[in-house]
């Protein structure tokens, strides 16, 4: 399956991850900090 | 409902750290991916080492800051200190787990595998699992002191395998490539104009390391007050010693 992938399929699979992580963690500390501010649980 | 106060609220040095990491970043990604030559051996593929290294090495710092605010939390007790050592936690698992996930990437097509259980890769993904237990401890114990305390200990035999983890590619047979940049003095075995990119996309990472750490910090301070708020205090004082409050 994987053996068949150009060079910057993996190029950008790996820059792509990395991109990824930094939004999805952003994403995650704006949800904490609405839900402290909204009163709501936050454990 | 906690009120929100003008310290609550982002500072604008901090909107400016997270407009400079995302530049460099931006700057790093093109270097890396544009004009960085390609390898003699790897090709195009070692523009995946200059996303990779970075995010290893913060990682290592990122284990390394949380655990000395670990060993604070410790010594003095101050509830601020594990809202901090829980930040720099929080980056140590991204981190690491890029590391983990995108080293596989970078295996695959340089050397034919995803994975191999040699000392090295062994002692990264043991490191990642050691953090994931950090916060399945803190989710599993109530008290507020005695969790920091126990997570605190944890971050600090993290801490201590990373040593072992840094030197094993040379101690032990591995599939991860030999270190290009050796602390130890014995120089740097890597054409200058990769090492410029590479330690541009260093200081990007550790650019967005910062921006996630401090901004982090500002909703744990945040979540310590609403805490204390909710527990009775007129006046939350999140650096006062022994108090008993709950925070993530």
């Amino acid at each position: 399956m994987f053996d068949n992938l150009g060079h910057w399929t993996w190029i950008t699979l790996a820059w792509g991850q990395v991109v990824l992580a930094y939004v999805i963690y952003l994403l995650y500390l704006r949800r904490m900090e609405r839900r402290i501010r909204e009163g709501e649980p936050h454990e | 409902m906690i009120q929100s106060t003008q310290s609550s609220k982002r500072p604008l040095w901090l909107t400016l750290l997270g407009l400079a990491a995302l530049v460099l970043t931006l700057v790093g990604a093109y270097l890396a991916l544009f004009a960085s030559p390609p390898d003699v051996n790897q090709r195009e593929l070692i523009r995946i080492m200059y996303a990779h290294v970075p995010v290893a090495w913060i990682g290592f710092v990122a284990v390394g800051i949380s655990a000395i605010w670990g060993m604070l939390y410790l010594w003095r007790g101050r509830p601020i200190d594990d809202v901090r050592a829980v930040a720099a936690a929080d980056a140590a698992l991204l981190f690491s787990l890029l590391t983990v996930i995108g080293g596989m990437t970078y295996s695959k097509p340089t050397l034919n595998t995803f994975w191999t259980w040699d000392a090295k890769l062994t002692l990264t993904a043991l490191m990642v699992v050691l953090i994931v237990g950090y916060y399945i401890v803190r989710g599993l114990i109530d008290e507020p002191q005695r969790r920091a305390r126990v997570s605190a200990v944890i971050m600090i035999i993290v801490l201590a395998s990373l040593p072992f983890n840094y030197l094993a590619a040379e101690w032990f047979r591995t599939l991860h490539p030999a270190k290009s940049v050796n602390l130890d003095g014995s120089g740097v075995s890597m054409a200058p104009e990769m090492l410029r990119v590479l330690l541009i996309n260093v200081a990007a990472a550790g650019l967005v390391f910062l921006y996630f750490l401090s901004e982090r910090i500002r909703i744990g301070k945040l979540a310590l007050s609403d805490a204390h708020a909710r527990s009775g205090f007129e006046k939350p004082s999140p650096t006062t010693t022994g108090e008993v409050v709950r925070v993530r």
